[in-house]
């Protein structure tokens, strides 16, 4: 009967001077968000709508409505590009995931030893950034003086041109990335493995289940929330590859691994300066981003309720 | 087991949702903020900053003490020897130069947000300017013209080669920049091997296949877009007598007969001549193949490497090499790197300051002397530089022979169409002539750009 009113009563106490206490709180927070997110998500949106090209005698900003859209969209290179996001984000997630799950199984399994050694080494690409990752590869990976070919050369295979070889450097990309991205799924798949409560598996023990039962029908099931949120997470990654693109192949040879955001990236600051489409391109590639989240989060509803 | 969780999963459902509809928006907000990059505000300022250059008294002893001027350089052995000379410019000035040092590939997509700000908002006070922007950043609004200075000055830039202020130092009439830094292209080979480049280019590609044999190349190429490929395929077309566009800057040529035979050996000479690897090689894969003595020729830039392949450090071949003209009509792509002042300098007076002195006869000559690219003709025949660089007798006349770009107003634009064009037939993915279609097609729209 008390606490109602002490509710109430606390209620009335941080309402004193205007906004609720509660907003007060979050104005720091809305503000940063404005700067740093809106404002840019907003900037971008009008100058998609716009002729706006950086450089040349005219500076004027004509609104030419969805142009810039139209124009993007309907680019061979556009066409390219999407089909090399899409080739390379299925590869990566899809490897990534079965790859990191099973470290991560193998990791969480209690009697293993020096698990904490396998722990260290697992988690060294994660510290690299990817920009030190693609210098690192493209040393490896010289044709000529990289240590890949000399160390295959040993056992007979012929030298290779991995980033100079159209049908070799998109493999050899989605190769790097795995290196580089897989660690931090098998972290979040450990820690996830490592909460899982105990009843259920010992129970299913007791049944007689077999390793690969409990497996399939118990691990796999509880884990399901995290992995859709490690997918989601590296999904929207693996969407906007830009940084390995332009240190490894700079979206050759040709255009055959040039990426959307490598696309967004040279539209805008690498030949025609074109800011308004570029800028088109980066909404259109936050509508994918959005609508592959809500996918996702939609199948994670139905899963759980299967 | 699933029941229970049910409820709660899809309550949160809604929650993750909106969380994760702010996680893609803040995720997407690096690739937006590229689009959404400062609108370049900055309007004609040249007449106040020549205005406030005329009344600072140059001649005072150290005037700019205290003032540090920041640039972005290439990091290459020229940007290295200027660096070695800086103290010279403090004594005598009391400038001081903070370089920051990038790989090429680097610089334009730096520089350009930098150029477009308002005036006096940048992070650099002078701008090394290589050949196929100057065009672009004058006509943008983005240079300050140097005439004012050098007349208040009476600077004497006479010495340095004329024609370079025509491939980059003069815009529409106005000075923007004083050339510092020629790379002629032709061919650096082994001498050591008895290697004699050919009359002409049919005989050259011939000749470079018949020396490839197994880790040793007939050729060390550049294949990777886009800069280097296209770089060095510009002096195949131009030895072979073709040119981008006809004389009259609008109507492209590139795809013509000539464009398709320079592509065509261009091509031969990747998969067959040049080390493994070549279309995805760049300028840094190409000349340490040719260091480690791999190769027996290199298209390149012929008066750059003598801080590299004569340094015993990087090199197999010191002593090893000389440079030669192209066959053919002999012409090769000629580059010039300039200085320029940027509106948005925020200390225009002190960085003409600094263009004075790094361009200065005493100044370039000790560059020369260290084995940098001699911007001033009467290096070519300064007996002391040649006691040091003999090849360079040689590296006039191909400088004097070779052509640099068409001054349109988007070179960049037109250098990466090149680049990703030619690239898409190394590799195969479009036929020669497509290509060079695709290419014409793009520089018959940029001529309207002017």
């Amino acid at each position: 009967m008390t606490s109602p009113n002490v509710a109430t009563d606390r209620r009335a106490r941080v309402r004193v001077g205007g906004l609720p206490f509660r907003w007060r709180m979050l104005l720091p927070l809305f503000v940063a968000l404005m700067v740093v997110d809106a404002f840019p998500l907003v900037y971008s949106g009008i100058a998609s709508l716009q002729r706006f090209l950086l450089s040349g005698a005219d500076k004027s900003r004509p609104f030419i409505g969805l142009d810039n859209y139209v124009t993007f969209l309907s680019s061979d290179a556009f066409v390219n590009a999407a089909g090399n996001t899409l080739v390379l984000s299925v590869s990566v997630v899809t490897i990534e995931t079965l790859v990191a799950f099973s470290l991560a199984f193998l990791l969480a399994l209690p009697n293993l030893r020096f698990r904490s050694v396998y722990l260290l080494i697992l988690m060294m690409p994660l510290l690299l950034s990817p920009v030190a990752v693609g210098l690192l590869w493209r040393l490896i990976l010289h044709p000529d003086l990289g240590v890949l070919n000399w160390v295959l050369g040993l056992i007979g295979i012929p030298k290779l041109a991995y980033l100079g070889d159209v049908n070799l450097a998109m493999p050899t990309i989605i190769a790097v990335d795995i290196w580089h991205e897989t660690s931090i799924l098998v972290l979040m798949f450990y820690a996830g493995l490592s909460a899982l409560p105990h009843e259920p598996l010992e129970a299913a023990k007791v049944d007689g289940a077999s390793g690969w039962q409990s497996l399939r029908h118990i691990t796999v099931p509880l884990m399901v929330p995290i992995i859709v949120v490690a997918v989601l997470i590296r999904v929207v990654a693996a969407v906007k590859t830009y940084d390995l693109i332009y240190i490894l192949t700079r979206g050759g040879p040709g255009t055959s691994t040039e990426t959307i955001s490598y696309l967004i990236w040279r539209t805008g600051l690498a030949g025609p300066l074109d800011i308004g489409q570029a800028a088109a391109g980066s909404i259109i590639l936050l509508f994918v981003i959005v609508g592959l989240t809500v996918l996702l989060l939609r199948a994670t509803d139905r899963l759980a309720t299967e | 087991m699933n029941q229970p969780s049910h409820g709660r999963t899809t309550r949160r459902g809604g929650h993750r949702r909106a969380l994760a509809l702010g996680l893609a928006a803040v995720f997407l907000v690096s690739a937006c903020s590229t689009g959404g990059s400062s609108p370049s505000a900055s309007t004609a300022a040249s007449a106040a900053a020549s205005a406030a250059a005329s009344t600072a008294p140059s001649t005072a002893t150290k005037p700019y003490a205290g003032t540090t001027l920041h640039m972005l350089m290439e990091d290459l052995t020229e940007t290295h020897y200027i660096a070695d000379l800086l103290p010279d410019l403090e004594a005598k000035t009391g400038i001081k130069v903070e370089f920051e040092q990038v790989p090429y590939s680097n610089m334009y997509e730096k520089l350009v947000p930098q150029l477009s700000g308002p005036e006096k908002s940048g992070s650099y006070d002078v701008v090394a300017v290589d050949y196929y922007w100057p065009g672009e950043f004058a006509r943008s609004g983005w240079m300050l013209p140097l005439d004012d200075w050098i007349a208040r000055d009476k600077t004497d830039l006479s010495g340095i080669v004329p024609a370079f202020f025509d491939v980059n130092g003069r815009v529409d009439g106005k000075t923007y920049y004083v050339p510092y830094f020629p790379y002629p292209m032709g061919i650096v080979y082994r001498k050591d091997l008895d290697i004699q480049i050919p009359k002409t280019m049919e005989e050259f590609v011939t000749y470079t296949k018949s020396l490839k044999k197994g880790d040793f190349y007939g050729a060390a190429m550049q294949g990777a877009p886009t800069d280097p490929i296209a770089m060095e395929w510009l002096n195949f077309l131009f030895a072979n007598g073709g040119d981008l566009y006809a004389a009259d800057l609008k109507t492209p040529t590139v795809n013509n007969e000539i464009g398709l035979k320079a592509l065509n050996q261009y091509l031969d000479m990747i998969d067959n001549a040049a080390q493994t690897g070549a279309a995805g090689a760049n300028l840094d894969d190409a000349s340490n193949t040719f260091a480690q003595g791999k190769a027996a020729t290199m298209v390149t830039y012929v008066t750059i490497f003598a801080g590299f392949f004569q340094d015993p450090a990087s090199s197999q071949v010191v002593d090893k090499w000389d440079v030669a003209p192209m066959p053919g009509t002999g012409q090769g792509n000629v580059g010039v790197w300039s200085f320029g002042v940027p509106k948005s300098s925020k200390n225009p007076d002190a960085a003409w300051e600094f263009i004075k002195w790094v361009t200065s006869e005493d100044i370039s000559r000790q560059r020369s002397l260290k084995g940098g690219s001699p911007d001033y003709s009467s290096f070519y025949s300064d007996p002391e530089i040649l006691a040091k660089f003999p090849y360079l007798t040689k590296a006039l006349d191909i400088l004097k022979a070779g052509k640099g770009l068409p001054l349109i107003t988007k070179q960049q634009d037109l250098v990466a169409t090149l680049g990703r064009e030619l690239s898409e037939a190394a590799s195969k993915r479009k036929a020669p002539q497509a290509a060079l279609d695709a290419i014409a097609v793009k520089l018959a729209e940029l001529a309207t750009q002017n």
